[in-house]
């Protein structure tokens, strides 16, 4: 029996509210809790697996209307290529986490409660799909806001430590201050627009907004989903997040809930606003490099794990952005084909961020998991003792650090193209010199987080036990390792052949831009992908992950070829590392910091590194019996832009508390002469 | 019958109503208070037969009853035995002097007759006392409230709030209907009584019923 759409659809989102109530129902039992919870949520990841991919190819819309309504809005669902497409990417990432949390829920019997965990699991994968399928604002606003408040929930989990709660309290107010920027937006556009709600209406009133306003809204929409998507200045609350939630939870976070800004800020710009000024690509571009280029300079900086990935988030929230900006740029200038590449390039990258990232914080929880230690300089050597755990990883890593053959290479390839090919554009010598110069920051970034990742997985995995926490590690359970397998495997075949995505993107973004006859996606199987337009290829990317793949194999094959044949006259000595005659501890390993220590060095006029050293002697100055070394880096952001705001309205706000005279007298006399004031004034 | 023939006596008894507020402001012991309250009550109860005579509707008469019972009646009942309980023999006592208090209360009357003269015309066959008085009534009743010490007061002060309420709901229309008034009376009934009860338990945990002390329970 063909099973229709519409009714995969809404099975999808069922089952999630079906897996919340049964996994709170059942908290008493918390191994059928555990059970129930996520395997409703990977049963509505694979049907939201099947329903994305086949409506991207079929090249079909759906409109799905419940019979129900909230404040008289009508629960009105579309899924458009662009909802299609972020569907498949929630559902990717869902069902990897589901399928990891069986074994990582385990870890909370008895400490805390699963059933809850599994409630808010459920409803907060709900809420993202059900804020991608919104058809107007006000249901966007409100799965917007639900995914907000369980995903505060869930960053509280762990309530009982102090510094969660600290977290969470600075997560829901950025988040609440971003909504208030889009709830404006959204105000505006229904205020200028006439009474609609719906997206699909917006796109055609819009083209009447004047420019100013225009702007307007888009500067607002920018701050709004920026703070949700993490931009610099807005990320300060990523950082502390995503350490404080559960791993599973983190991986969502950051692997698809900011991509739903990503989603809202393409939906509205590109969607709605459509053609805007030159300006609004270069602001977002600059946005963009300043997000990536800061995001992994604070990662390097940093040694809690999941601490250190949310920091990468924010770099790589800011290699996305740098997508979709060179995308906006070459709207404005009607040049359709590079946009699509730009739009493609941006999207792409969300999609293997998702991945990616995914991974790297299901890796992170799993290490969590056998460690019970977030902060890497008390781990090493779990090589040994975590062989697949490492190994995933690994992939992780290098596809982060965007290095062939693995999909972080991929997108970020194209977006260097985009960003190139706003070099050679006619748009004015201030474009075409910073196209090159983005490009170069982009670079410079991916070096980086190359260098972070060395740290990372050097520290973490390699040499001796650094603690006896680490020590005793043992490999996680099966069902973790399959969930991380799974987005390992899905890092590779995309890096290979990424025209997979492509091809599900190409809909997207020729939907997106309103250009039919342009296509893109693998008819060159060979390249990254092609850009064709009414049957012939115009072009395609000069550069074959599946040639790279090729010429890398053999490179290993070669490498492997000299070494077994020359090193096979050599003697192999099974030893201990010659160690100047010294018992090898872990104390004598290269540590983060030391590592980092270079490139704090080099950027110190970004760090403002710290550090303060107290000696104590025994005959001074040549007898130390300790040292306490110190060293950090300026919080620059919560000191320049947070701590003054914050300091100021706190004062306001003692300066009030005069008017809470705790007299009751005095507070009916405000009614009173509020009253009377009134009264005399309406006359 | 006509409201014409009427004007004149139910101008002249809502002008005794808003006197009634007067006393209270001069009162300066407790019986004194309620006794003005009683007078208050009475007098609504036969402003409310006489414009039940005017207009012939007869559930203006069933409103009357309800006033004389719950307002002249049960509420003066439920204080005078708070009063009894905590606050026997003592004197009313206020923020502002006696001399103060009147001059305020009439600078409010005068207030109300300004911004509410022009609401209710001449010709318009409604009563054209019953607004401003009402809204003076209310003003004053706020006034009472802030400016008395002892929660007493402060029922005292919504008592003639909620009569300044039930004048304007009567004087500006030909009778509301029963179940609104029914739903008024037990409101204030209701909450004279709570806060009758309130007055003892405060008295008893804090052995003092000044409303200045709840200042102590600010954060």
């Amino acid at each position: 029996m063909p099973v229709s759409a519409e009714s995969l659809f809404v099975f999808m989102l069922g089952s999630l509210l079906l897996g919340a109530i049964l996994s709170y129902v059942l908290q008493k039992k918390p191994h059928i809790s555990i059970f129930m919870g996520y395997s409703f949520a990977s049963m509505a990841s694979l049907s939201g697996l099947i329903l994305g991919p086949t409506l991207l190819l079929s090249e079909r819309s759906l409109e799905i209307i419940l019979p129900w309504s909230i404040f008289g809005t009508a629960l009105q669902f579309t899924v458009d290529p662009l909802t299609a497409f972020f569907i498949t990417v929630i559902s990717v990432l869902g069902l990897s986490a589901s399928v990891f949390s069986y074994g990582y829920a385990r870890a909370y019997i008895g400490k805390q409660n699963v059933g809850l965990l599994g409630l808010f699991y459920n409803l907060f994968i709900f809420s993202m799909l059900a804020l991608v399928s919104s058809s107007n604002t006000f249901m966007f606003l409100l799965f917007w806001e639900i995914m907000s408040l369980v995903s505060y929930f869930l960053v509280v989990f762990e309530h009982q430590d102090y510094r969660v709660r600290r977290a969470g309290f600075i997560y829901i107010v950025m988040t609440h201050i971003g909504t208030a920027f889009l709830i404006i937006a959204f105000l505006i556009l229904y205020n200028e627009t006439g009474s609609y709600l719906l997206f699909s209406q917006y796109a055609g009133v819009s083209q009447s907004l004047s420019p100013t306003m225009k702007s307007v809204i888009f500067i607002l929409v920018t701050l709004g989903f920026g703070t949700k998507a993490g931009i610099v200045p807005l990320h300060i609350w990523l950082p502390k997040a995503h350490p404080a939630a559960p791993s599973n939870v983190s991986a969502l976070m950051s692997g698809i809930m900011l991509k739903t800004a990503i989603y809202g800020f393409i939906r509205i710009t590109f969607g709605v606003l459509g053609t805007g000024p030159l300006w609004w690509g270069g602001l977002i571009l600059i946005i963009g490099a300043v997000s990536a280029l800061l995001g992994v300079m604070y990662a390097l900086m940093e040694h809690d794990i999941k601490g250190l990935l949310a920091y990468h988030s924010v770099e790589n929230i800011g290699i996305i952005l740098l997508g979709i900006g060179s995308a906006l740029i070459f709207v404005s200038d009607g040049s359709h084909h590079l946009a699509m590449i730009g739009l493609t390039a941006g999207l792409f990258h969300t999609f293997n961020h998702a991945v990616f990232k995914g991974l790297l914080f299901l890796g992170a929880g799993a290490v969590h998991y056998a460690t019970h230690t977030r902060d890497i300089e008390e781990m090493g050597g779990l090589l040994k003792r975590m062989p697949w755990t490492g190994f995933f990883f690994l992939i992780g890593s290098i596809s982060i650090s965007a290095i062939p053959p693995f999909n972080g290479f991929a997108s970020e390839w194209m977006t260097f193209q985009s960003l190139l090919g706003l070099g050679t554009a006619n748009l004015g010598a201030g474009i075409n010199i910073m196209g090159p110069i983005l490009a170069a920051a982009l670079a410079l970034t991916g070096a980086l987080a190359a260098a972070c990742f060395v740290k990372a997985f050097g520290i973490m995995f390699l040499a001796l036990p650094r603690s006896a926490k680490a020590e005793k590690a043992k490999e996680v359970p099966r069902t973790m390792l399959v969930g991380m397998g799974l987005l390992a495997s899905l890092c590779f075949l995309f890096g290979v052949v990424p025209s997979l995505v492509i091809d599900l993107l190409s809909p997207v973004t020729a939907s997106l831009l309103s250009v039919v006859t342009i296509q893109m996606g693998g008819y060159d199987w060979l390249a990254i992908t092609s850009i064709i337009e009414q049957g012939t290829v115009l072009g395609a990317t000069s550069i074959s992950p599946v040639i790279m793949l090729a010429v890398l194999m053999l490179c290993a094959l070669l490498v492997y070829l000299i070494f077994t044949r020359f090193g096979k006259f050599r003697k192999t000595r099974i030893d201990e590392t010659w160690n100047c005659g010294v018992a090898q501890t872990s104390n004598m390993e290269y540590t983060a910091t030391s590592f980092s220590k270079p490139i704090r060095i080099m950027f110190r006029a970004i760090f403002r590194p710290t550090r303060k050293i107290e000696k104590e002697y025994v005959l001074k100055p040549y007898f130390t019996s300790r040292i306490k070394y110190k060293g950090g880096i300026k919080p620059f952001f919560e000191d320049t832009l947070y701590r003054p705001q914050f300091r100021f309205f706190l004062k306001l706000a003692n300066k009030f508390t005069v008017l809470q005279s705790g007299s009751i007298q005095l507070y009916l006399s405000y009614i009173f002469v509020t009253l009377v004031v009134l009264l005399i004034f309406a006359r | 019958m006509e409201m014409q023939n009427y004007q004149g006596l139910v101008d002249f008894l809502i002008e005794l109503v808003l006197a009634t507020v007067f006393l209270i402001i001069i009162a300066r012991r407790f019986n004194n208070v309620i006794m003005a309250v009683i007078i208050q009550g009475v007098l609504l109860g036969v402003l409310c037969i006489t414009l039940g005579w005017a207009t012939g509707n007869y559930e203006m008469y069933i409103a009357a009853l309800l006033t004389l019972v719950v307002k002249a009646g049960i509420i003066p009942f439920v204080l005078n035995k708070a009063v009894h309980k905590v606050a026997i023999n003592r004197v009313v006592e206020s923020f502002l002097s006696l001399k103060l208090m009147l001059l305020f209360a009439f600078c409010l009357v005068f207030t109300s007759y300004l911004v509410t003269g022009q609401v209710i015309g001449k010709g318009s066959g409604l009563i054209h006392e019953a607004l401003p008085a009402a809204i003076s009534m209310m003003l004053i009743g706020l006034f009472l409230m802030i400016n008395l010490k002892f929660p007493i007061m402060q029922i005292v002060g919504l008592v003639v709030i909620e009569n300044g309420i039930f004048l304007a709901g009567i004087g500006t229309t030909h009778g509301m209907p029963l179940v609104v008034e029914l739903g008024i009376f037990m409101d204030i009934l209701v909450g004279v009584l709570i806060m009758g009860v309130l007055v003892f338990q405060i008295n008893r945990s804090f052995d003092t019923i000044d409303t200045k002390n709840l200042r102590n329970l600010r954060g």
